[in-house]
């Protein structure tokens, strides 16, 4: 495990976005609007960060995006690709075994 | 126009323009959105704008996220020399020196034709004579342009581009050939200095060819400055 500050926190955003791309497709604002709802607004970085997460993981090939018009709007609809399940699952994994380390620290008599 | 300071950054600090331009129309259609949102929740029109901005985030940090993913430089920023100075030599030599063979194949086989064809003969070798010419002249020019323009759009310093327009004068491929019995296709590469008259007439296509390279040199310098 890294042995700095930031290795526990690392791939938080990438963890939330493709576990909420699991259950369905969705565009850029919608992946905010979820984030800030399910996290009780206790996540709220600047809205427009997401968009370069969502790159980097479309150009590793965890996520695939198609533009779509929907009521009338274009935009850019991201869904998780095979590689991305996996990706979802070693990163969720990781978040686990860190998020019990640190509640073993917590409640240790 | 929208997000100009944050794309300029972006540009210089090497994301590749293409990231660029997707990032900014995303946070476009975002910020319709959240503007649409404000509105919904009351606000005029202004404020709206305003929280709508806000939410999205300042342009450092914006910027700051692009900046940390992995893979969003452009090869110029990444590699100036070799997209600039190491490639350019190389490819015009390569490319020119298919696109001159594939027009001296017409001319030297319509010299060959004895019979009566569709197309005239003489059409044919004219047609190769000066299409070879062009690309003569024109393979550096525009391998020049195409790096002023490569430059400019990743609003690059010009050191990296005028040191391989300056390798691509030095460098610039002469192509010969004849058709016909004794025919002969030639590329050469060398440093043609003119100091007498005779030789501006011998190499004119060298000649026109270095003279209209350097525009584009100009214009990159001039626009590089002026930003």
């Amino acid at each position: 495990m890294a042995n700095d500050v930031s290795g526990f926190t690392a791939g938080i955003p990438e963890l939330m976005i493709l576990r909420l791309l699991k259950d369905q497709e969705m565009y850029g604002y919608e992946i905010v609007q979820a984030i800030a709802a399910r996290t009780l607004r206790m996540v709220t970085p600047g809205e427009g960060v997401v968009y370069p997460v969502l790159h980097a993981l479309e150009k590793e090939g965890a996520l695939k995006s198609r533009r779509k018009t929907v009521n009338g709007r274009s935009r850019v609809y991201y869904s998780l690709t095979p590689r991305g399940a996996k990706k979802l699952a070693a990163l969720a994994g990781h978040w686990t075994s860190v998020n019990n380390a640190v509640q073993a620290v917590l409640h240790a008599v | 126009m929208r997000f100009d300071a944050l794309r300029e950054n972006l540009l210089k600090d090497g994301v590749a323009p293409r990231h660029v331009r997707r990032y900014l129309a995303e946070l476009s259609e975002h910020l319709d959105d959240l503007t649409a949102q404000q509105c919904e929740a009351g606000y005029d029109e202004e404020d709206a704008a305003i929280r709508a901005r806000a939410r999205l985030g300042d342009d450092s940090e914006l910027a700051a996220a692009m900046l940390e993913q992995p893979g969003m430089r452009s090869w110029p920023a990444r590699l100036p020399w070799l997209v600039f100075v190491a490639l350019p030599p190389a490819a015009t030599l390569l490319l020119g020196t298919l696109l001159y063979a594939a027009v001296y194949f017409i001319g030297n086989e319509a010299a060959k034709i004895n019979a009566v064809v569709p197309v005239p003969q003489n059409l044919l070798i004219g047609f190769s004579v000066m299409a070879m010419t062009a690309i003569s002249v024109l393979a550096v020019p525009v391998a020049a342009t195409l790096l002023a323009l490569l430059a400019d759009r990743q609003r690059l310093k010009p050191l990296w581009p005028l040191l391989g327009i300056a390798l691509l004068l030095l460098a610039t491929p002469m192509f010969s050939s004849r058709f016909g019995h004794h025919a002969y296709l030639g590329v050469h590469y060398g440093l043609v200095i003119a100091t007498k008259w005779s030789v501006v007439v011998r190499f004119w296509p060298l000649m026109l060819s270095h003279a209209l390279a350097l525009p584009p040199a100009a214009w990159l310098i001039r626009r590089r400055s002026a930003a």
